[in-house]
């Protein structure tokens, strides 16, 4: 199901022009489409270790976003991209505070469940900043734009959740875990590949 | 909280630490999804026709004579007031400057209604031409006149103008709470001793600062409209490169704001 909506988004977003609207979410788009054809289709060399590349690709487009996001729509203003800047920075600061207190030294696949929330918060956080600011400023953003943080941020709480069901209940409890998160996900890719459809 | 290793709450009734991510992002998603989902794309985008339309003066007049026409009724009604005292008539007199009273009080409301959309007009202008603070000399009120005293001092220590002029705009705001609080009281006492001229005549004080802090909302949305009307437009984005500043969507803009 997510590989037939992340189509139809991969799809809208390439043909309608909406990728320039933010080109780490269209790159996200293609990576996690990838990443879920290649993992479809060589199950068996979906390794830990793998995971843990594309989990840190996923990260690092995340907060590539919220960066390309703010960037785009307040570069045009002068007036407040200073303090807008500031702020952002000021989150970007604080949540690598944090990520750094939360990050055991030894970070590989058995501590994922230790560090993984707090970067999953600090990207919640700077895509918040950014969605705020937009209300704040009252600037007319792109349907695209809004949906891709109206998306993000409710998803991010469940994954968030959901790593906190699995340290607590165990690996064993994956599965039903699993198709919890994968049902939110296909839920926010649907509205995302809505947003990319439709026209502004 | 239940931990299922112990299946005890953590020692001395605490959140447990890795709850503090999921408890962090929740309020960050939440509060996003409710102030984001309810942003209206199509109302910014009047907004910012508005602002860039470039018609200040027009529009400042325009709102000159709505506030006064709201002021002019509560005038004359008091003046009524005056008139019936004067002929001994105090159950009257007591009445209509209820009357007045309340129509007063519910164009406070509007006056407030009109404050926060400055306010939100205010974060949209690129800089603000700079802001006088707002007068105390004008006032006759004493706790008026005190305010815009204590007022005029914070003004100086304000950094910019931006700053300023969102303080201005506080200070029209808290105001008008304290005339509408001030003729609340004049119509009790009014209704308590109706021979005594005291409540009477601080009811004109306060009607009379109402119609000053009206001047200086007027002003402060002047002076907005032409900080607004220097925006450089070619350095905006494109959607808002095309607004155009037609009068339909001005009256639309005025409609919602009231």
């Amino acid at each position: 199901m997510a590989i037939l909506l992340l189509s139809a988004l991969c799809v809208a977003l390439f043909r309608h022009g909406k990728a320039r609207y933010c080109i780490s979410f269209a790159a996200y788009a293609a990576f996690v489409l990838t990443a879920n054809v290649l993992i479809l289709l060589f199950p068996q060399h979906y390794s830990p270790e793998v995971y843990m590349v594309k989990q840190g690709i996923y990260d690092s487009l995340l907060f590539g976003m919220a960066l390309e996001l703010s960037v785009r729509t307040f570069s045009a203003f002068t007036g407040v991209a200073r303090f807008v800047r500031m702020l952002l920075a000021l989150a970007v600061t604080t949540s690598t505070t944090v990520i750094f207190l939360y990050t055991p030294v030894t970070s590989g696949y058995e501590t994922y469940l230790q560090f993984q929330p707090g970067i999953t918060t600090a990207g919640v956080w700077c895509l918040s900043f950014v969605g705020l600011l937009i209300v704040w400023y009252q600037i007319p953003v792109p349907t695209l734009t809004r949906a891709i943080i109206l998306g993000f941020a409710p998803y991010l709480v469940v994954f968030t959740i959901y790593i906190d069901f699995i340290t607590r209940l165990g690996w064993g409890a994956i599965q039903h875990l699993n198709l919890l998160n994968a049902f939110s996900y296909d839920v926010v890719a649907a509205y995302w590949a809505y947003a990319a459809w439709r026209r502004d | 909280m239940l931990s299922p290793r112990t299946g005890h709450t953590p020692r001395g009734g605490g959140i447990e630490p890795r709850v503090i991510p999921v408890l962090l992002a929740a309020l960050a998603a939440g509060v996003v999804v409710l102030v984001l989902g309810r942003f209206d794309r199509d109302r910014a985008l009047r907004r910012w026709d508005f602002v860039l339309s470039g018609r200040a003066e027009k529009s400042a007049e325009a709102l000159r004579e709505r506030l006064a026409e709201d002021t002019q009724i509560a005038a004359h009604t008091y003046d009524l007031a005056l008139k019936r005292k004067a002929t001994l008539s105090y159950d009257e007199a007591v009445r209509l400057l209820a009357i007045a009273a309340e129509t007063i009080e519910e164009a406070a409301e509007d006056r407030q209604r009109r404050l926060r959309a400055l306010s939100i007009y205010a974060r949209m202008a690129e800089a603000i031409v700079p802001v006088a603070p707002v007068r105390p000399s004008q006032f006759r009120l004493a706790e008026t006149r005190s305010l815009a005293s204590i007022a005029r001092w914070i003004h100086e220590f304000l950094a910019t103008t931006q700053e300023r002029f969102r303080f201005r705009l506080t200070v029209i705001g808290f105001g008008i709470r304290l005339v509408v609080r001030a003729m609340r009281g004049t119509r009790t006492r009014a209704s308590i001793e109706p021979t005594k001229s005291e409540p009477y005549e601080t009811f004109g004080d306060s009607l009379h600062d109402f119609r000053a802090l009206d001047d200086e909302q007027v002003e402060s949305f002047r002076q907005l409209m032409r900080s607004a009307a220097a925006t450089e437009r070619d350095s905006l984005p494109e959607e808002l490169r095309k607004v155009r500043g037609g009068v339909d969507e001005d009256e639309k803009e005025k409609t919602e704001e009231n």
